[in-house]
């Protein structure tokens, strides 16, 4: 929702530093913006990670079929793996918000262009549909790291996920 | 056949929701939101309900009323404790409480008959036909009291209340549990301000409360205020900047952490940003989740004892549960569904969205009714035992709690003195042995022939309609001698004055929505004056003399608008304000924003 600036609102104003500081809000906040809805955006297993994902997603559904009760050397060694996983799948999710903030660069080159021309046009394009990849791929990776937490967090019992 | 609708009446927010022909569905107001914050402003201009009542409530919090759903059928007695959290002025006038607001004063009900026409008129500017029944949803503790007074708020707000029907249930409904044949249901509802836990039992499609318990100043704002209190040491620590002593500033910091909590649902980390007013900077700080779930631990803990004790009072073992169903908004939280996850060794149910499950079950239960559907069948339960006072202050039970109704229940009574001319029947509702720990619902006399001790021989009968409401007949056996009443409990409205409410609210009902235009517009129009003359006084030095002198004629005009009776114009004389106020606010907010990055360049935030 665009919002006109309109006098004593410092609600606003917070809004407006945690956008442009968060590069994750500062994107969906631009191709909303720019593009419409951000809310449409698919989520997507980035493509080099396709073959981990399903590996993980194995062992994910193991892990959640032992028991938390016995002791268990698999179980042990499912955690520990599940848990390099997960500090894996955040650093790359650290990565894409990296990632992010280098299109916001050529984002703000690109707005002392002229406007309405052509090829500017598609640049612009082309970072939005940048943004809106790593969007996509960090969601998805976002809701696998909701997952690993919600099973390998102590309190977490074995059953399945109520996230989905 | 005419739509009939389904209301959540909730103590922070209500919906409505109708049975559309692919399943049933929340009705969103023109700004998009389903949720109409359940507050009423009784302002000068007049009336405000919803989102504009909420902004109004931190202009004038004594013309604000909040939660009165706290105080439906309830007498001032019943609400000592609530008292403190709330800053009305209450009075009692025949055993219901009015709250006063300057010179006058109000029922409960009336006040939620404003939030129930609220809704009443967004179904109807939605569906494009008049509304006039409706099924409203109430606790699974409600006593009878409290329902009545909820069917007079119906009836206030001109519509027929068909069924009240308990919360868990419909959030049952919606998930279309009754189609399992039997099993036990929780329903666990975690909202803005009261926690509850229902067990319920399903036997061929009819739904039984087993059990209730809770916590009725538990919920979503306890939550945001942990993080508050955390921010506000945090602020002091870093800044040296009071919080508390700045309500404007302390209704940021309440928002900000109210969006990082919901951030962090979806999120492991959320960045959390307060510009801090006379240029001290910016509060910054990146919240995970675990530090905040840390914060809020003990709450969620909270939740869980009563749930045990629901439990073990439907006299049920954790793992017996089969469904489980998550209710209000803060059962969003990834803490809560895995601790409710463990406790009843069930996935929950949360697919559909937590403010709106109730609503939607309601709008199933009056597509029932309307005869959408008429393979199911649903009956509801009375929450509490049902008797009579007898010799020795004790209470005789007539219908059990639990009792799926209508019901009805017929006993022998007779007299305890020689002579005895009058028989008093004293109707009670509760589970406690003596009279004076159970409710007083009613009490008349009935009259019979002077004779020896235990010779006359009077019936009583119970009667529970389909809606829950009790009719007590006692009639004398050899006299034919009867008399009744219908509960009409003692904390009610009489019959009299809920008819001249609605007689007001009809009488007033065309000049109303015209007039709830204009006061919206007025209100708006007074904060926009007294945002744009404090902005000026900031900022005289940096606009043009020629801008000040505009923006004065535009306050001008629109004082002049706002004594007029047109909406429209005044609406009109608002975007003048804001046309002419427009640089004014960005090189404030310039200003601000500067101050607030201490003369870093953009790129350094940003980076």
């Amino acid at each position: 929702m665009k919002k006109a600036i309109s006098l004593g609102n410092t609600a606003l104003l917070n809004t407006a530093y945690r956008t442009l500081k968060d590069p994750v809000q500062r994107a969906e906040y631009l191709i909303r913006l720019e593009a419409g809805s951000a809310k449409d955006i698919r989520t997507s297993p980035p493509a080099d990670l396709f073959d981990e994902i399903l590996e993980l997603q194995e062992d994910l559904d193991e892990f959640r079929s032992l028991s938390a009760g016995e002791s268990n050397d698999r179980r042990q060694e499912l955690l520990e793996k599940l848990q390099a996983d997960r500090r894996t799948l955040e650093a790359r999710k650290a990565q894409m918000e990296d990632r992010l903030r280098e299109q916001f660069s050529r984002w703000d080159a690109l707005q002392t262009e002229a406007e309405g021309d052509a090829t500017v046009q598609a640049h612009k394009d082309a970072v939005l549909t940048g943004m809106q990849e790593i969007l996509s791929n960090r969601t998805y990776v976002k809701n696998i790291v909701n997952d690993l937490v919600a099973a390998t967090s102590p309190t977490a019992e074995p059953g399945r996920s109520a996230w989905h | 056949m005419a739509l009939i609708v389904g209301i959540d009446l909730g103590t922070t927010n209500s919906l409505v929701a109708y049975m559309a022909g692919d399943g049933p569905q929340v009705i969103s107001g023109t700004r998009g939101q389903a949720k109409v914050p359940s507050i009423v402003g009784l302002t000068d201009n007049g009336l405000l309900v919803g989102d504009p009542a909420k902004e109004y409530l931190v202009r004038d919090p004594s013309r604000t009323i909040y939660s009165v759903k706290r105080f439906m059928g309830k007498a001032i007695a019943d609400v000592a404790e609530e008292l403190k959290y709330f800053p009305y002025a209450l009075q009692e006038k025949g055993g219901v409480i009015r709250i006063q607001v300057g010179e006058k004063t109000y029922s409960p009900p009336q006040i939620s008959a404003m939030i129930l026409k609220e809704l009443k008129l967004r179904a109807e500017a939605h569906l494009g036909q008049e509304i006039t029944k409706a099924v409203i949803t109430v606790p699974a503790y409600f006593n009878d009291s409290q329902r009545q007074a909820t069917k007079d708020a119906g009836l206030i707000a001109g519509l027929e209340v068909l069924r009240i029907i308990n919360e868990p249930t419909a959030a049952s409904l919606a998930y279309g549990l009754q189609k399992n044949t039997q099993g036990f249901v929780a329903v666990y509802d975690l909202g803005g301000g009261t926690f509850d836990i229902s067990i319920l039992k399903l036997k061929d499609g009819i739904f039984e409360v087993l059990a209730t318990n809770g916590n009725t100043h538990l919920g979503g704002d306890d939550f945001d205020r942990r993080l508050v209190d955390e921010v506000i040491r945090d602020i002091d620590d870093r800044h040296g900047v009071k919080v508390e002593d700045s309500p404007e500033l302390m209704q940021t910091v309440r928002l900000e952490a109210e969006k990082t909590k919901i951030r962090l649902s979806d999120e492991q980390q959320a960045l959390m940003a307060v510009s801090l007013p006379g240029g001290k900077g910016t509060y910054e700080r990146t919240w995970s989740r675990d530090e905040f779930e840390a914060l809020v631990l003990d709450l969620v803990e909270q939740t869980m004892t009563p749930c045990r004790r629901a439990l073990s009072d439907a006299g049920l073992e954790t793992g017996q549960i089969d469904e489980v169903v998550l209710v209000g908004g803060s059962t969003r939280m990834p803490l809560i569904r895995s601790r409710v996850q463990e406790l009843f060794g069930k996935t929950p149910h949360c697919d559909l969205n937590p403010d709106e499950v109730v609503a939607l079950g309601a709008a199933v239960q009056a597509g029932i009714l309307a005869g959408e559907n008429k393979d199911m069948l649903l009956l509801d339960v009375t929450p509490l035992s049902l008797g009579i006072e007898t010799m020795g202050n004790v209470m005789s039970i007539l219908i059990r709690r639990n009792t799926t109704i209508p019901t009805s229940a017929k006993e022998m009574f007779t007299t305890y003195v020689d002579g005895q001319t009058g028989v008093d029947i004293h109707v009670l509702q509760g589970e406690r042995e003596l009279v004076k720990d159970n409710r007083s619902l009613a009490r008349f006399q009935l009259k019979v022939p002077p004779l020896p001790a235990a010779v006359p021989r009077i019936e009583v009968t119970f009667l529970i309609d389909a809606n829950g409401m009790l009719n007590v007949t006692a009639s004398d056996i050899r006299t034919g001698e009867s008399q009744s009443v219908q509960v009409k409990p003692s904390y009610g409205l009489t019959d009299d004055e809920v008819e001249t409410m609605i007689r007001e609210s009809f009488q007033f009902a065309a000049e109303d929505i015209k007039a709830r235009q204009v006061i919206e517009a007025r209100t708006e129009a007074d904060a926009i004056i007294i945002a744009t003359e404090k902005a000026l006084k900031r900022g005289t030095d940096l606009i043009t003399v020629e801008e000040i002198e505009s923006i004065h004629h535009a306050i001008e005009a629109l004082r002049f608008a706002k004594a007029q009776e047109d909406h429209r114009q005044i609406r009109a004389a608002i975007a003048d304000v804001e046309k002419v106020t427009h640089h004014l606010a960005e090189v404030l907010m310039d200003a601000t924003l500067k101050e607030a990055l201490e003369s870093k360049k953009l790129s350094e935030v940003t980076d």
